[in-house]
């Protein structure tokens, strides 16, 4: 049985260590379970399109279970969205151990940073990339 | 070769199959394309307020000359619902980019060209 979620958890930590503010499925849900007001600059993460329950779709591959996660990064500015998007990328190519197993992030695709304008009132910055964590057996 | 020279021998690679091989590569664009579909109305099921979006997901495909399929929601009604795959900074998306499952399909009907191609030559 692959621990899914643990793959997530470290993730997060992950992008979390590299000393960015990070943000689980929404802006401002801290990686304690609670909530803050969200500080820019941010990053979000959404596991699998913010639906966790999904993941136990593939809990139960043998060798190789593989998840999706889209990494928001946002900014007041063009230049500090696209520092944290710097940081997000850096991880690109990692591989992350996680209970025993080898985790591969991979680049799926990547959005540059542009302006939000879905809510014109904030405006914010924000770059988005799809990667896939692939978890092998060590 | 670099990436994007890979890409448009890719791309010539494919040009050349549908001139050589209509048939079988409209028959794998409409087999993929609708194996996308089945994913993507997969992936947008249970979200309470939209439980419609699934059946408003539709595929074509065919040769236009190049091989295409185009999956997605029809505009109008339940497909109208852009927001739950794109959101915004603030309240994100609720349904998976569907880029993730287009890039895999994609990636899987390029190799299946390749490979009738490669069986015909």
């Amino acid at each position: 049985m692959i621990d899914v979620h643990a793959h997530a958890e470290a993730l997060l930590e992950a992008l979390a260590a590299r000393g960015l503010r990070v943000y689980d499925s929404g802006a401002g849900n801290k990686l304690d379970g609670s909530y803050e007001t969200p500080v820019l600059p941010y990053c979000v993460v959404y596991i699998d399109g913010g639906l966790r329950s999904a993941l136990s779709l593939v809990d139960d591959h043998e060798e190789q279970a593989d998840f999706d996660a889209e990494i928001w990064s946002v900014g007041k500015s063009p230049r500090s969205a696209r520092a944290v998007r710097s940081d997000v990328l850096a991880l690109v190519g990692q591989v992350l151990t996680v209970g025993g197993r080898k985790a591969r992030i991979d680049s799926v695709f990547s959005d540059p940073v542009k302006p939000d304008r879905d809510d014109p009132r904030t405006a914010l910055f924000q770059g988005r990339d799809g990667v896939t964590v692939v978890s092998l057996q060590a | 070769m670099g990436a994007s020279a890979s890409i448009r021998a890719e791309v010539a690679r494919l040009r050349a199959a549908a001139v050589l091989l209509p048939a079988e590569v409209r028959a794998v664009m409409a087999a993929d394309g609708a194996a996308l579909k089945k994913q993507l109305q997969s992936e947008a099921q249970g979200v309470a307020h939209a439980p419609n979006l699934p059946s408003a997901i539709t595929s074509t495909s065919g040769l236009r000359p190049d091989p295409f399929y185009e999956v997605g929601p029809i505009e109008g009604g339940a497909g109208s619902l852009a927001l739950l795959y794109y959101g915004n900074s603030k309240t994100g998306a609720v349904l998976k980019d569907p880029r993730f499952a287009l890039i895999r399909q994609a990636e899987e009907t390029t190799r299946k060209i390749t490979a009738m191609v490669e069986r015909r030559a």
